[in-house]
């Protein structure tokens, strides 16, 4: 059984912010789809080995090691209203917060 | 008091020297304006994919071979996650559960012998970008720069073997030297492309169960790291001989304090949810790929080492030296294939070169005193062409103008005088003009030969050879 | 000129040969779209003066003679989460509303370069979660064959504006059914190629080892044609495939009939359907046997375990690839003076109730402690099912069958449990988790007039046998000429 304690750990580490009814109707809901996967249990899995991806027995492919210029600075900084100085701006960070 | 040892693991972040991210293709060079070596792809746009930088993943298993690990043919990038304003992604890729590198070992010079410090694991893993903390009026924000976001990475984890602050220094030193060989990383502390976390536990002696462990960070250079590790074992000591405990936290080093202090986070643990990363496939390599690349990998400081010892007849402590940077080791052994006289030339250029490349800051082969240059002026003060009083002035010369030994020798009437018949006549000519005090030497006045010889010299302007001029007036004299 | 009877290949033929000019072509589109956009609600972003003006340079150029790329001056239209820098793209979210990409999806610029002219941006449920188009946080589209029931989702305005013709195609995404669902839903035909097939690079990740673009259009004929142009290999995605583009001339040999085609049928694949459309389903078969297929029964052992592993699966990578929005870089942005304020409200506030319950969810899953049994264990029961269809396509070459266990529903209808909406996925996941493509096709109506798909799937990379065999079935049956009335402003 899920929480609402869990769901409000996982909303933080997911950082959003739940109001009670909402951790109540996440919690439920939550239930519901695990209780439904409790099914996956019952598939006997041993020596299978994870498929990540459709095509995850191909190797990665490398890109040579050449610079190429993107964004201008004013270009990486167009989607925000919160630029400062040539830097996206945030709210003060405490140091090893 | 009871008495407490230290175990030390040491988490040393390593930024590869590629022109390109590992993971798109802006610059990775240091220092540029704010967000202006960025792209849509490191600054994680919506839509955007990884692909992962060739020359990232062959350094990355050069570490590996310098270091003696087992390379992995078959490695997985892993996203972890965590918000933190400069990790655009909000997750980082990096290699958790099937790495690029296993075990691996690294040999340290300690004061009572050597030791080998095995290793864990080298993962590769992508850095984030920078945060500039706001002051006076902007005290209230925090900046960020993403230049840094996804400048590939090597994560190189130390067994929990080392004992003490300074054999942590030892193996932080000595793996800058390997990785500075292999040419995978520039290994700055101060610039930032060589991080080091340190994982500190102590135990009373004899104890075999480990400690509490307290991860120290923020240590910028080799100094800091050692005086970190050793303000920490004290400060475990204390808590713990004081019936104290020591708790499992992070800690940060201020180097201006010289303390270390708690960081500010929250009482959970963060749960980093790792899972393989579904843009990228796994990293396979071949073994033909890693022959070639072991191939690639120079005589490492160790075996140079011994080599020096063994085939020059250095001393153990002048082979450290000179195998420190492989550069040296080079320039050393191209200065030999001019003129081979090991002990000369390491004392070249242990004495005179390396004060120049300190003082200036250069590389050695940027002195402008070539390695056939040096060796050329051994040879003219082994040969007694020049003295060795007039080599500091050939070698003072060669800097300031980079000319060859030869040229200034030349240009500067230098040579020595060492003709036999040329210096007889001279000598013959000095005793002739001062009768008196070759009447006096001859009756016992051993002291004015250097009357005789101040003569020569200045009747030779210099140039005759003192040794043999020295020889010649006893003789005459006699 | 009618030009709703013209396919792709022939419309391009009529401007190279400036029988029809591009302004025509797109001006005749522009006009459904005002015409009828406003009550169907498909398009999020339009743009048609852009369009006119780039169709007018086409003309222009090819009146002087200029060499133009074969598809020059054909208009088409975008799901709105391939990101285009000449547009928003918003993902029909709060978070991205009025985001405008820095750099062109690859599939954009390939469309582009292959000269087709973009009308818009299409609507879609909010981050592709949904089935109905009901998440989009900006407007509900509806289903043009009833304009009370949803047109299906996640590619909700792509299958609507299809098959009311305000675009002759339109690309969209399916991760789950996301495209070939709302095709059924409206009686289009919706290609999932095989993951790989077409680049991801500025497509707005979903679940990246499911999600796969791909077109909506009105033939099977015209999905071949523009995966002409989609199937090129991108160095930008490291999933992408070795570049195919004979998809269109290896469809021109089709032939005319399914002989010597075995087509495997589930167990149990019928049941439990709406009436009206396991008529449908079966008169399709029997069209089929009609044309030499032969129907075999092919065991899917793990079929019913497809949806949670598919739960599991999608929800992890959506969790991960949606915590990007946090507020620093672009998008949404709660400025509140307090850092971890400022990412849980705007995070709060840009997503939807769907996508912030996916995101509780799967990052629940990768929990450390949940991670291997919910996870990983859905990755190597999803290994099982890779070798489920490995066994069935050693039976037969296609697999056949519904694409919905139902016919559109009416809005609101399901949005009361969240266990009966994700049923809707139920017949098209287990394609995305085997990674393979797979086509819906119209094949009929159920009770209401309403559409009903039929969907074949295929293997890894055998899009020319799916074409093939979709296109002979589509041509001898015509399910797929008929357009819906549509309720317009009568201007």
């Amino acid at each position: 059984m899920i929480s609402e304690k869990d769901i409000a750990y996982v909303a933080d580490l997911a950082k959003i912010k739940l109001n009670d009814g909402e951790v109540k109707k996440f919690t439920s809901d939550l239930n519901d789809i695990v209780e439904y996967a409790a099914m996956l249990k019952e598939v006997d899995v041993t020596g299978i080995e994870p498929m990540y991806s459709p095509n995850i027995d191909e190797g990665t492919p490398e890109r040579e090691d050449a610079v190429k210029l993107s964004l201008t600075q004013s270009e990486a900084l167009a989607a925000s209203r919160y630029v400062d100085r040539g830097h996206f701006r945030v709210p003060k960070i405490i140091e090893g917060q | 008091m009871k008495e407490f040892e230290a175990v030390i693991g040491l988490e040393v972040h390593v930024q590869l020297n590629t022109a390109s991210k590992i993971f798109c293709a802006c610059s990775a060079e240091f220092g540029a304006e704010p967000n202006s070596h960025v792209c849509p792809v490191c600054m994680g746009f919506p839509g955007t994919l990884p692909v992962l930088n060739k020359a990232a993943a062959d350094k990355a298993v050069q570490a590996g071979l310098a270091l003696g690990c087992n390379i992995q043919k078959f490695s997985i990038f892993d996203r972890k996650s965590y918000f933190y304003p400069d990790l655009p992604k909000a997750y980082q890729i990096t290699q958790m559960f099937y790495p690029i590198c296993l075990g691996g070992f690294l040999n340290i010079d300690t004061g009572n012998g050597e030791r080998r410090i095995n290793l864990t694991r080298i993962h590769m893993e992508e850095d984030a970008g920078k945060l500039i903390h706001g002051e006076g009026e902007a005290a209230g924000y925090s900046y960020v720069d993403f230049n840094r976001a996804s400048v590939p990475l090597i994560e190189i984890v130390s067994e929990p073997e080392l004992r003490s602050a300074e054999e942590a220094k030892l193996y932080l030193q000595k793996l800058r030297t390997v990785l500075r060989y292999v040419k995978v990383s520039d290994c700055n502390m101060e610039e930032g492309s060589l991080r080091c976390d340190a994982n500190v536990s102590v135990r009373p002696i004899g104890e075999t169960k480990l400690g509490t462990k307290v991860e120290i960070k923020n240590m910028n250079s080799f100094r800091s790291v050692q005086r970190a590790i050793e303000y920490e074992i004290a400060r475990q000591s204390e808590a713990l001989s004081e019936g104290g405990i020591v708790r499992q936290e992070t800690r940060l080093w201020d180097n201006d304090r010289g303390i270390t202090l708690p960081m500010r986070s929250k009482e959970n643990a963060h749960d980093y949810r790792y899972f393989p990363d579904p843009d990228l496939f796994p990293l396979k390599l071949t073994d033909e790929k890693i022959e070639r690349l072991r191939r690639t990998i120079p005589e490492l400081p160790d075996s140079r080492k011994g080599r020096f010892m063994g085939e020059y007849g250095l001393s153990a402590q002048d082979a450290d030296l000179l195998v420190s940077e492989k550069d040296y080791a080079d320039y050393y052994e191209t200065a030999l294939k001019t003129h081979k006289s090991p002990k000369g030339i390491a004392n070249w250029i242990m004495s005179e070169l390396l004060r120049v490349v300190n003082d200036k800051n250069l590389g050695i082969f940027e002195t402008g005193i070539p390695p056939e240059s040096i060796a050329k002026l051994v040879a003219l003060i082994e040969s007694g062409a020049i003295s060795g009083k007039q080599g500091k002035e050939v070698f003072a010369e060669a800097v300031k103008t980079g000319k060859t030994p030869d040229a200034i020798v030349r240009e500067k009437g230098m040579s020595q005088l060492s003709d036999k018949g040329e210096l007889y006549g001279i000598v013959e000519s000095v005793i002739r003009e001062n009768p008196n005090e070759t009447e006096r030497f001859k009756n016992g006045e051993e002291k004015l030969l250097g009357f005789f010889v101040g003569l020569v010299m200045k009747e030779s302007r210099g140039k005759a050879n003192p040794k043999m001029v020295n020889d010649i007036l006893k003789e005459t004299l006699k | 000129m009618d030009i709703l009877n013209h396919s792709l290949a022939s419309l391009a033929v009529l401007l190279e040969k400036r029988e029809l000019s591009s302004r025509e072509l797109v001006g005749f589109y522009i006009n459904r779209i005002e015409r009828y956009d406003g009550k169907l609600l498909a398009y999020l972003y339009k743009d048609p003066e852009g369009a006119l003006k780039k169709a007018e340079d086409y003309d222009e150029r090819r009146a002087k003679g200029e060499k133009l790329p074969k598809c020059a001056g054909l208009p088409c239209a975008l799901k709105d989460l391939i990101v285009t820098s000449d547009m928003p793209t918003t993902c029909a979210s709060k978070m991205l509303e009025g985001f405008i990409s820095p750099f062109d999806a690859t599939a954009a610029k390939n469309m582009r370069k292959a000269g087709y002219i973009s009308l818009g941006k299409l609507n879609m449920d909010q981050y592709a979660m949904g089935s109905s188009g009901e998440s989009s946080y900006f407007q509900k589209t509806a289903n043009p064959w009833d304009y009370s029931r949803v047109p299906g989702g996640s590619s909700s305005g792509s299958a609507s504006a299809v098959a009311a013709r305000l675009t002759p195609l339109a690309i969209s995404s399916d991760t789950g059914g996301s495209i070939r669902q709302p095709a059924g839903f409206c009686g289009v035909t919706g290609l999932k190629p095989t993951y790989g097939r077409v680049s991801r690079f500025g497509v707005v990740s979903y679940a990246s080892s499911l999600d796969q673009l791909g077109p909506i259009t009105n033939s099977v004929e015209d999905a071949a044609f523009i995966m002409d142009t989609l199937g090129l290999h991108d160095p930008a995605d490291s999933t992408s495939a070795p570049s195919k583009t004979d998809f269109y001339a290896n469809l021109q040999a089709a032939g005319d009939d399914l002989k010597g085609v075995k087509l495997g049928l589930p167990e149990g694949y019928l049941s439990d359907l709406a009436p009206g459309l396991k008529v449908a389903v079966e008169n399709a078969l029997k069209e089929c046997e009609k044309l030499g297929a032969e129907i075999v029964g092919v065991d899917f052992p793990l079929a019913a375990k497809g949806l949670p592993v598919y739960q599991m699966i999608a929800n992890a990578e959506a969790a991960s690839n949606l915590a990007k929005y946090d507020g620093v870089k672009y998008g949404h942005r709660a400025n509140l003076p307090e850092l971890e304020e400022m990412y849980s409200v705007t995070r709060r506030e840009g997503f939807g109730p769907e996508v912030k319950k996916r995101i509780i969810l799967g990052t629940y899953i990768l929990l450390e402690g949940q991670y291997e049994e919910y996870y990983r264990r859905a990755m190597r029961i999803r290994r099982l099912i890779r070798r489920g269809y490995d066994e069935a396509f050693k039976k037969c070459d296609l697999i056949v069958g519904p694409v919905s266990a139902g016919v559109a529903f009416r809005f609101g209808d399901k949005t009361i449990s969240a266990m009966e909406m994700y049923l809707n996925d139920l017949f098209t996941v287990l394609l995305n988790l085997n990674g393979s493509c797979g086509i819906t096709v119209p094949c009929g109506f159920a009770e209401d007039n309403l559409p009903v798909g039929l969907q074949f799937q295929g293997d890894m990379f055998a899009e020319d046998k799916l074409l093939r065999i979709a296109h002979i079935y589509q041509k001898t049956t015509g399910w797929h000429k008929y357009i819906p009335a549509l309720e317009g402003d009568d201007r």
